[in-house]
């Protein structure tokens, strides 16, 4: 009878192994992307790390578009209350999550953010002369004051239109830290929300190519549990916020491809 | 009313539930956070200058940029504003405070004045009302978060006296995003009042 009992669990056993291992090649083959809900998931619960989103300007435009990511080095808003070191972390965090997802074929960091000015020549329909470009021959007259000012002005508008070549596809990602608490390690082992860490970030996001702010968020994200202790656990405000934030880009970014 | 109230016993009976039907611990554990639960984050951005008091009898409150758009609804803005700007006027520290010309209703309406005047102007940074029912159920990021940001600033020459953030973060069941705004403006006056105890003499000399 117990021998039996045994094979019944085996077979079972084998049952979910394989139900298992079907799973999780599905899973590695498909790039399938859910959302996450910040505010209210079971690994925050546990770990800690809940974040919300509140959405200034929603997120709009063609994010397919966009296959690299710059992001600017985060800034404070509160003065010295927050580490040089800990803004550096973020922004080096928010970077590794972006590469971790794939999404993007670049990701790199900026010291500042110089917000590209709007179109002033269109592009395509009249195309800019390129005559500066040509050596006038030895034996020709010298030009005119009015065509070397000409020159300049091609030259100029050369500069743009490659300068927008470049940006083209360049998603611009500002960050400023609106609020920041550090917490205290030791009250947050009492389970009663005392001595929180709390990091808030207001996060816009530009196209280089027009200058546009495609959407403006404010992601806030503490790090209290209901299970382990934020001593040691794994999540903390800081993943919060990255979490927050690269969601919000991806999933508007896999939403456009569709 | 009724709806409400059935709401919040609806909210107890689960978090009851979910707490292993452990009545005692949900109560103790609401008791404190009723406590505890109203949190302020103050981030001075800028030292207050010594200037404040002796040079200034007149405060130009401005009404505050709003950076969270649709998010905060414009009551919340209006109360905000008028909350803030109800506060420093009832503070003994300047002789008027008034609203800058264009922002005025006419019965705010005052003349020009040739008085060195102090300008206090900010942004709303953040607004969520969080979520009451996960208050009481006392799970998920759900409190009620405001935070303004302000400055002082000289009318004439622009040069900025103090800058400060202020966040009111409340995590009661109870707690809403008025009582966060008023406890943001009773702070920003305590800042200005602390500031000018630093220096009691200029106190006087406005007294």
């Amino acid at each position: 009878m117990s021998e039996r009992r045994f094979q019944i669990s085996l077979c079972f056993l084998f049952c979910l192994l394989g139900f298992g291992a079907i799973d999780l090649r599905c899973f590695g083959q498909s790039k399938a992307y859910s959302p996450k809900n910040g505010v209210l998931n079971f690994k925050a619960i546990v770990f800690g790390g809940a974040f919300r989103v509140s959405t200034a300007i929603p997120l709009h435009g063609d994010f397919s578009k966009f296959q690299r990511v710059e992001i600017v080095r985060l800034r404070s808003r509160i003065g010295n209350d927050i580490a040089p070191e800990l803004l550096n972390q973020l922004t080096q965090t928010l970077r590794k999550e972006f590469e971790r997802g794939a999404r993007f074929t670049e990701v790199s960091v900026m010291d500042s953010f110089q917000k590209p000015e709007p179109a002033v020549v269109p592009r395509a329909k009249k195309p800019i002369p390129d005559d500066f470009r040509e050596a006038d021959p030895l034996e020709a007259p010298l030009r005119s004051w009015d065509d070397l000012k000409a020159f300049d002005e091609q030259r100029r508008l050369a500069a743009l239109r490659e300068e927008r070549e470049e940006r083209t596809g360049v998603l611009a990602v500002v960050g400023e830290v609106i609020d920041y608490a550090k917490g205290n390690k030791f009250l947050q082992l009492v389970p009663l929300d005392l001595g929180n860490a709390v990091l808030t970030v207001r996060f816009s996001y530009y196209d280089m190519e027009t200058g546009e702010e495609l959407g403006r968020q404010v992601v806030s994200s503490d790090n209290s549990s209901k299970v382990v202790p934020s001593v040691i656990s794994p999540r903390n405000a800081l993943t919060g916020i990255v979490e927050g934030m690269v969601d919000q880009v991806t999933r508007r970014k896999v939403a456009a491809e569709q | 009313m009724k709806k409400q109230l059935a709401l919040i016993l609806l909210c107890l009976a689960v978090s009851i539930a979910l707490a292993g039907c452990n009545g005692n611990y949900y109560l103790a554990t609401r008791a404190i956070r009723q406590v505890t639960g109203k949190k302020m984050r103050f981030h001075p951005i800028e030292p207050m200058q010594d200037v404040l008091a002796a040079q200034y009898r007149l405060l130009e409150v401005k009404k505050f940029d709003n950076f969270m758009l649709d998010q905060i609804p414009p009551p919340m803005e209006q109360y905000l504003n008028d909350r803030v700007f109800k506060e420093l006027q009832a503070s003994a520290l300047f002789s008027e405070v008034v609203r800058p010309h264009d922002e005025a209703t006419p019965e705010e309406k005052v003349t020009e004045s040739s008085k060195p005047t102090l300008i206090f102007e900010g942004a709303i940074d953040d607004y969520s009302p969080g979520y009451r029912g996960l208050r009481y159920l006392e799970l998920g990021f759900n409190h009620v978060a405001v935070t303004v940001r302000f400055q002082l600033r000289d009318k004439l020459t622009g040069e900025v006296i103090g800058s400060a953030s202020i966040t009111a973060q409340d995590n009661r069941a109870t707690g809403s995003a008025k009582s966060a705004i008023d406890r943001i403006a009773k702070r920003i006056d305590g800042f200005m009042k602390s500031e000018s105890r630093k220096h009691p003499r200029r106190v006087a000399e406005i007294q």
